[in-house]
């Protein structure tokens, strides 16, 4: 149940009309819940028993935390937790990466191991959800918040459907005190959340699936194509990937407004960012202050010097990278990403870089970097990502995109820099309250209208679904 | 509560509300325009369907047969080869196959009285039956809630749709047409600007009508082992549409409201029920079989003219690519063998068409 299904538009405003209905506030949570699962069990209904264990387990491993006074005990049952919600993580997500890698390593002794092979299906959203019990568990641990003594709450931090399945990452001291707050219909969240919504999907519908059609040929045979027609692959699936997810977080933030929760932003307009650390701060936010507490800073965060700090730095990325997938590409990205890190960091950058007439070299110089490191995030295989790096700084002849999606690849990159443009220059969202209500309230159902029209004729999925 | 505060809750509960006027009224008011004024958005294959009636209409000294059925009937009456066994005579029947992909009796009067609406009268028509298509549980409506059910259906099609599963597509076609059929109106919007190969446009048209099977066919080809496939999926979903068999709902009702116009335009109508393939035949229980043939017989005795060709099992296994859908040779085997059922049946002759 894609949130631009009509599926999930039945199901939500049949969902959404319940919830408001419902008066007392318990009940009303509950018939979230229940929604909650509803939505997930639409695709691998089995999967609910995983989430559920997951938090059952954590739900009472914290109240045990929280209980106990044991410093040794603790530690053992935060371990338990970890151990558990990583277990199921590690072997959903990289059981089979690690098989085949381990196989191509005995190959040369003549053994073989891939008959153990597992016909595995990633639960959808596991890297989130994980993140997200470890997180509540070690915030238990560490004494920064109480354990939850409502299973419902508990469940509902884990299951809120708007976040459930490709985040953001919600901290528990963010959410559960929303989850004990009683609702009140709101009709400037309400237009807040249509709004979020209208742009998520216009992003996902209009932009991210129509540069889809001209970066997915080029990707899956890179060998055939001319560097010309690769760069605008290369750059299209920047746009590509920055409005299929933003677009996601969008209609996500706008489903939790609508149900009067708030969840914070994902992204702040990353191609603008000046340097690749600006870059982490701007781009998947709850992923980057996720990784920066819970691995950077209790790697030593750089108070131990540079040479540790580069360290932590890199080991935070490697496995920022694998989190987004079992593969070396995946590895290799997040290497990239952490080099990019160390080098900004160790660079003497001369002082004249910081005038302000730089910022436009600045940022496109951090946009170009960027875009380089998707190529590793979207190849199927290192070699491909190889070859199309090579054709990207080597001129090579080849097959040309046609005409028609060079326009629509050009035209779309265009109204990105420019909605860029208005966001910051202009001010946009300034001049919203300057629009009569009748003005904008159309605008935005004819945006919507658009949307839908314009959809492709087979729904994609989000591309972080897949993580 | 602030002056402040109240106006800011007004002015957000106005743009919304605007808002989702806005796309009600787009939506609603598309939705209207495909279904009176661009049927052949929402009926791909229509246009150029009523195109081939219309040219038929041009020349009345030519009689006309009419083919009406689904996909199996498409696929497997291959016109030119009906109309050369009828016979070489300038003046012999030109034969139309407005057979579409999941026409029943639902489609089948829907499309006759598109035809008639273009001044297409034909002689004959040939009506595809099956024991599925009596059925009262109907599968095909997630189709006919795509391409012809408008709002006026609604009430009298509301038990159908829900006991068959498809009531959210009538309601996705209802209030978001736009989007259910966002790829055609691209496509026309593409083709009206230029920007879409004509020749292209006319192939997929073709396909879309299963006008031209040989087209069709032609682009399909299937290994052995695909075709075991196809045809054991095929079975399950028959198996699936007679479960509980009784004859009855919307399409039977529209089967004996075709049969009265036709009667009332002195149309003559010959029943045929077109092959399907063994295992196919064998989903067919005696208690379906009696019901299917108990609603024929009283359809026959109503209509004294009415014919009725049984050629079920009128071609071997082998020329089906599925479990009921012929192949080339199949398809030639069959529009020959049902000429030749039309030019001996009793009143189907050479001086009837004079």
């Amino acid at each position: 149940m894609l949130f631009h299904s009509f599926k999930f538009l039945v199901f939500f405003v049949v969902f959404f009309a319940i919830y408001w209905a419902i008066k007392p506030h318990v009940w009303r949570m509950r018939w979230l819940l229940l929604g909650s699962i509803v939505f997930y069990m639409s695709w691998i209904p089995w999967h609910i028993s995983l989430i559920l264990f997951s938090a059952g387990v954590d739900y009472f491993l914290a109240m045990k935390i929280e209980r106990s006074n044991r410093p040794s005990l603790r530690k053992l049952l935060l371990l338990m937790s970890i151990g558990t919600n990583l277990g199921l993580l590690l072997f959903f997500k990289y059981f089979n990466f690690f098989l085949s890698n381990l196989d191509a390593a005995l190959a040369p002794l003549g053994l073989s191991v891939a008959a153990l092979r597992l016909d595995l299906i990633l639960p959808l959203g596991i890297s989130f959800y994980t993140f997200e019990t470890i997180s509540y568990i070690v915030d238990v641990y560490q004494g920064k918040v109480r354990a939850v003594r409502s299973p419902l709450d508990y469940a509902l931090y884990i299951m809120f459907f708007p976040h459930l399945i490709a985040g953001p990452i919600v901290r528990s001291h963010d959410f559960l005190p929303q989850l004990r707050r009683p609702k009140r219909f709101s009709w400037e969240r309400m237009q807040v959340g249509a709004q979020l919504f209208t742009l998520g999907l216009f992003k996902k519908a209009i932009i991210a699936d129509h540069l889809a059609t001209l970066v997915d040929p080029v990707f899956a045979q890179p060998g055939l194509y001319g560097s010309a027609s690769i760069w605008l692959a290369v750059l299209a699936y920047a746009a590509q990937i920055y409005c299929d997810f933003s677009g996601y977080s969008d209609m996500a933030l706008g489903l939790a407004h609508t149900l009067g929760f708030h969840l914070p932003i994902n992204f702040n307009m990353p191609y603008f960012a000046v340097n690749i650390t600006q870059f982490w701060q701007r781009w998947h936010i709850s992923l980057s202050t996720w990784l920066r507490d819970y691995l950077y800073i209790p790697l030593g965060g750089n108070r131990g010097g540079t040479l540790l700090t580069c360290r932590n730095l890199m080991a935070t990325m490697l496995l920022g990278g694998l989190w987004h997938g079992a593969s070396w590409t995946f590895l290799l990205w997040g290497l990239y990403h952490g080099l990019l890190l160390v080098v900004h960091r160790l660079m003497p950058w001369p002082a004249w870089l910081s005038r302000p007439w730089t910022q436009p070299l600045r940022m496109a110089t951090t946009f170009f970097c960027v875009a380089i490191g998707w190529v590793f995030f979207r190849a199927l295989t290192l070699e491909a990502a190889l070859e199309i790096l090579g054709r990207l700084f080597r001129p090579v002849a080849g097959l040309t995109l046609e005409p028609v999606l060079w326009t629509t690849g050009l035209a779309l990159l265009g109204l990105i820099l420019l909605a860029h443009l208005a966001a910051t220059l202009w001010r946009l969202e300034g001049w919203r309250p300057r629009i009569p209500a009748p003005v904008y309230g159309m605008a935005l159902g004819l945006l919507l209208v658009l949307a839908l029209v314009l959809y492709p004729a087979t729904e994609k999925a989000f591309i972080y679904f897949q993580f | 509560m602030k002056p402040a505060r109240a106006a800011r809750i007004r002015r957000c509960r106005q743009a919304l509300l605007w808002t989702f006027g806005t796309f009600l009224v787009c939506q609603l008011a598309a939705g209207l325009l495909l279904d009176f004024v661009w049927p052949g958005v929402r009926f791909r294959g229509l246009d150029y369907a009523l195109e081939q009636c219309r040219t038929a209409a041009a020349r009345p000294e030519r009689p006309l047969v009419l083919a009406l059925g689904s996909s199996r009937f498409g696929c497997g009456l291959l016109t030119h080869v009906v109309e050369a066994e009828l016979g070489p005579d300038p003046a012999a029947p030109r034969v139309i196959n407005f057979s579409m992909p999941g026409g029943d009796f639902i489609t089948a009067e829907h499309l006759y009285q598109r035809a008639r609406a273009v001044g297409c009268r034909p002689s004959l028509v040939l009506l595809e039956v099956s024991p599925e298509t009596l059925a009262r549980r109907n599968l095909w409506l997630d189709m006919h809630s795509l391409r012809q059910l408008t709002w006026l259906d609604g009430p009298q099609f509301a038990s159908d749709l829900v006991r068959s599963g498809h009531a959210l597509r009538y309601l996705a076609s209802r209030f978001v047409p736009l989007y259910v059929h966002r790829d055609h109106l691209r496509h026309l919007a593409l083709q009206q600007l230029g920007l879409e190969n004509p020749e292209e446009v006319k192939h997929r048209h073709q396909l879309d009508a299963f006008f031209n099977a040989a087209v069709v066919q032609s682009e399909q080809t299937f290994t052995p082992e695909q075709m075991v496939q196809k045809s054991q999926a095929g079975a399950a979903y028959i198996q699936r549409w007679l479960r509980n068999y009784q004859v009855g709902g919307n399409a039977k009702r529209s089967f004996d409201r075709l049969l009265e116009r036709c009667a009332t335009d002195g149309v003559l109508v010959v029943l045929v029920a077109v092959p399907v393939s063994t295992p196919h035949r064998r989903l067919y229980t005696p208690e379906i079989e009696r019901a299917f043939q108990s609603a024929i017989r009283a359809a026959l005795v109503r209509y004294p003219t009415m014919r009725y060709l049984d050629l079920r099992g009128a071609i071997p296994d082998a020329d089906f690519y599925d479990n009921h859908h012929t192949t080339t040779a199949g398809a030639q085997a069959f529009s020959r063998r049902l000429a030749q059922e039309l030019r001996q049946a009793p009143i189907v002759t050479v001086s009837y068409w004079r």
